[in-house]
């Protein structure tokens, strides 16, 4: 427990406290006192649900509109950067310090008045009667326990075994019956429950101004109550008698009142003329309004309760060095809550050069000096700024791109020399992610940016993924540049293979997400080829897409001629079928002599279940579009030892197969239409 | 319920549930429909429960009027105006509903169903508000347009006193 979990806790029950205040102002002589007693059961649910409802939507939530999480985040951030006074880190020890003491002082004051009731006279037969009397007429349950005195508050004290105190004297049938009420609702229950409230948030004055509104609506319910049964016996005026004697109770001099552990008809004058009022308004207040009073309940809990998201990181609105410390302290705040979302922060600030959406992903050692770096970038107007809706924006040359407003500025020539971004400055034109896993407090992936130089060149980085608070991307070594693209040259994830004749098949599995394509299957953002065809929406932001996962895989498969001799003026053909399991492929038929390839690949697609498609030609060169599943082949006139042939896999990124931890498959091969070998794995 | 009062109503209610938008400027305002909502109440002696709602419909209408004037969103607000609204078209609904029991019990009782219909509709609007799912909102949209309707023709068929 930290001292900014207490300030948020505190601030989040105040802020729900201050809505209900708010409302029963609105609604005072609109709803019935019923309703302005259980609207507490907002501020009870948010006091003992300590997180939020993730299923509900954030938009519902009033913490979005009062973001207190965003507010003690930025005060810890500040904190922390003018460093913490030793005073602090001795908070949380004080605040438990004082829930004990509260808790104590309750406990032994609880045990006093008990104690005090204890010692208080046996009420006679006479009362006895006239409770029973009381409570018999009204269909109530009788109290066993009596106790008077003279100068006695009538109250119910005790949580298991009630005793029911009176005073000696002038004890009328409504003061019974307020009691007996206050028994049958169980409300020495919410007493105390209060007091522990009181006892948890002992700092809070709001709560203690609270909890003694709660207090007196728990009084003025039970005078409606009261008031209720009194007209069913057709008492009337029931309200004037019933005013009255509370109002004399509250005059009388010299009464105590015991608090903790009792019910407490007789408060203070303050707390009376709102229960007076109330008993005013007994039949003012409109009727039969229970199914509207629930829904108004049910909006509040619901904003109360749901979900408020990290707040969202923003690149706009950048006017002056004030504009971008808001924006770099939303930043900071922001917590990436999964792996994915990470990596796809760490992926859109590659692309869009913007530094911003890296800020919540480097880790912390990192993190001062990437905010240096940016209000260095800032301070020297190595930012390109523009205007969007009356908007400014800060960010980089790629956003440009979005507006066509401002033409593009080379970077390379603008950027300060970082460890973060491109290593020569040039524009990143897509970014690809491969080989990512983890477990829930680490993961790695390898980072595969296209660059736009003169042409297209690719560069890998190796990420280390860790959680401190939020989900970091850490760079680890140098950058390794590649003349090509990652498909047949990268480590898989999973690898198998198998021999045949003189073949050698290869099988590979990875997984992959492509930045672009996630985009544009999340908000429509698409580049191709370094060019925007489509606007960005301001939503994608704030979005990952779920596509991002890490169990979506996709497999390559090579054949490898062994032979020791060219093979030449044949036809080769070479047909491949991925497989889920290793039982399947075990029923698939192995008699080459008798099979020709379109009968095989009948049988390959009955098992596929791949009944729309054809059999599809992977021609040489470029990536096959094939993500593993369906049955693929290929044609060569001639082979030499060492050809690595590509039957499938490549493309395809999130939508690709689904991968089990294992890799199956069967490949044919032909000369000259004749099948002469079936490797299978 | 008088005729003057009754006109009213029509016109408040038709304002707040139609609009028609050139640009960002709605035609028919729903202030300028609150503000008849509140004509048709003070045309006529007032119930106890209708003077304490006035009060209520004067926040609804500035609201209406700041939003009439001038964009803006806030989630506090929002809540506010959701709770407000549910609130004021129960107690209206069924403030018009008693008014017009003994004379034409029929459409007293078809009040009163509406504004629990209105009421379910506020609170699912405004939860499915937050997930914004087409079709949902669409089924929504529809069935709060035939309640509205036949509002309109309730209101239509009530007699005048």
């Amino acid at each position: 427990m930290s001292v900014w979990q207490i300030a948020e806790y505190s601030m989040v029950v105040s802020v729900v406290a201050l809505l209900i205040l708010g409302m029963k102002r609105l609604f005072h002589d609109k709803l019935d006192a019923r309703w302005h007693y259980f609207i507490w059961l907002v501020l009870a649910i948010r006091m003992v649900v300590p997180f939020s409802l993730n299923w509900l939507k954030s938009t519902l939530s009033l913490f979005e509109a009062i973001p207190v999480h965003y507010w003690v985040q930025v005060w810890q951030l500040k904190a922390e950067r003018a460093g913490i006074p030793h005073f602090m880190e001795e908070i949380p020890r004080v605040y438990v310090a004082g829930v004990l003491l509260f808790g104590t002082y309750y406990v032994i004051t609880a045990i006093m008045v008990r104690i005090k009731v204890l010692r208080l006279k046996k009420a006679d037969g006479e009362i006895y009667d006239f409770v029973n009397r009381v409570a018999e007429k009204y269909g109530l349950k009788a109290c066993k326990r009596i106790r008077v005195g003279r100068r006695a508050m009538p109250c119910v004290c005790g949580l298991i075994r009630p005793i029911l105190v009176l005073p000696e004297e002038n004890v009328s049938e409504e003061v019974i019956l307020h009691e007996l009420l206050h028994q049958k609702y169980g409300d020495v229950w919410i007493n105390y429950g209060l007091h522990v409230v009181r006892a948890v948030n002992w700092f809070n004055p709001l709560i203690w101004y609270v909890t003694n509104v709660i207090l007196n609506d728990s009084e003025a319910l039970c005078d409606q109550r009261v008031l209720a049964c009194m007209t069913s016996k057709n008492e009337l005026p029931a309200e004037k008698i019933y005013g009255n004697l509370l109002i004399n109770m509250a005059a009388r001099k010299g009464t105590r009142s015991a608090k903790i552990g009792t019910t407490n008809m007789a408060n203070s004058y303050r707390s009376m003329h709102t229960r007076i009022k109330r008993i005013a308004d007994f039949k003012k207040v409109p009727a039969g309004l229970g199914f509207a009073a629930l829904c108004i309940t049910l909006l509040l809990s619901v904003s109360s309760v749901s979900y408020c998201e990290s707040v969202k990181i923003v690149s706009c609105g950048v006017e002056d060095e004030k504009d971008l410390e808001r924006i770099v302290l939303r930043a900071q705040t922001y917590q990436a809550e999964s792996k994915e979302e990470a990596l796809y922060l760490y992926m859109k600030s590659m692309i869009e050069m913007n530094p911003i959406y890296l800020l919540p992903v480097v880790p912390k050692e990192e993190s001062a000096l990437l905010e240096e770096w940016i209000y260095e970038m800032f301070r020297q107007d190595r930012f390109i700024r523009w205007q969007v809706d009356g908007k400014s924006y800060v960010g980089n040359a790629e956003d440009a791109y979005y507006t066509d407003t401002v033409s593009w500025i080379n970077f390379k020539e603008k950027i300060i020399e970082n460890p973060w971004f491109v290593w020569n400055g040039n524009r990143m034109t897509d970014c690809w992610i491969y080989n990512f896993h983890g477990d829930e407090v680490s993961g790695s992936a390898t980072a595969e940016l296209y660059v736009l130089e003169d042409e297209v060149s690719f560069v890998n980085w190796e990420l280390e993924l860790l959680y401190e608070d939020g989900w970091k991307v850490k760079r680890l070594g140098e950058e390794v540049f590649k003349e090509s693209a990652w498909q047949s040259n990268q480590e898989p994830l999973i690898f198998t293979e198998a021999e045949g004749g003189d073949w050698l098949i290869t099988a590979f599995g990875y997984n992959e997400a492509n930045f672009n394509s996630l985009c544009q299957t999340n908000t429509g953002l698409r580049w191709y080829q370094g060019k925007v065809s489509t606007l960005r929406e301001k939503e994608e932001a704030a979005e990952y897409p779920q596509q991002f996962d890490i169990q979506y895989k996709n497999t390559s498969v090579f054949a490898t001629y062994q032979g020791k001799e060219p093979l030449e003026n044949t036809r080769i053909s070479l047909v491949c079928q991925m497989y889920d399991t290793a039982e399947e492929v075990s029923l698939i038929a192995v008699e080459p002599e008798v099979k020709n390839m379109e009968e095989t690949w009948q049988e390959a697609r009955e098992w596929s279940g791949d009944t729309s498609t054809e059999l599809q030609e992977i021609t040489e060169g470029g990536f096959a579009s094939s993500s593993g599943e369906g049955v693929r082949y290929t044609n060569r006139e001639r082979v030499e030892k060492g050809d690595k042939i590509l039957l499938t896999g490549g493309g395809g990124g999130y939508d690709g197969w689904l991968g089990t931890e294992e890799l199956h498959f069967v490949v044919w091969i032909y000369y000259d239409g004749e099948c002469v070998e079936v490797i299978k794995k | 319920m008088t005729a003057k009062g009754l006109t009213y109503l029509k016109w408040g209610f038709f304002l707040i549930f139609v609009n028609i938008n050139v640009g960002r400027w709605d035609l028919l305002p729903g202030f300028l429909g609150i503000f008849f909502l509140l004509k048709a109440l003070k045309s006529q002696e007032m119930t106890e429960t209708e003077r304490r709602l006035c009060p209520l419909l004067m926040i609804w209408m500035v609201d209406q009027f700041l939003h009439w004037g001038w964009d803006f969103h806030n989630g506090l607000e929002s809540l506010i105006v959701a709770v407000l609204n549910i609130y004021i078209m129960y107690i209206l609904l069924g403030e018009i509903g008693l008014r017009v029991e003994k004379e034409q019990p029929k459409q007293a009782g078809d009040l009163h169903f509406i504004r629990i219909a209105l009421t379910i509709l506020c609170v699912l609007g405004y939860l499915v508000s937050a997930y914004q799912n087409e079709t949902v909102t669409l089924g929504l949209s529809l069935v709060t347009i035939s309640v509205l309707v036949r509002l309109l023709w309730v209101l239509f068929q009530i007699e005048p006193v």
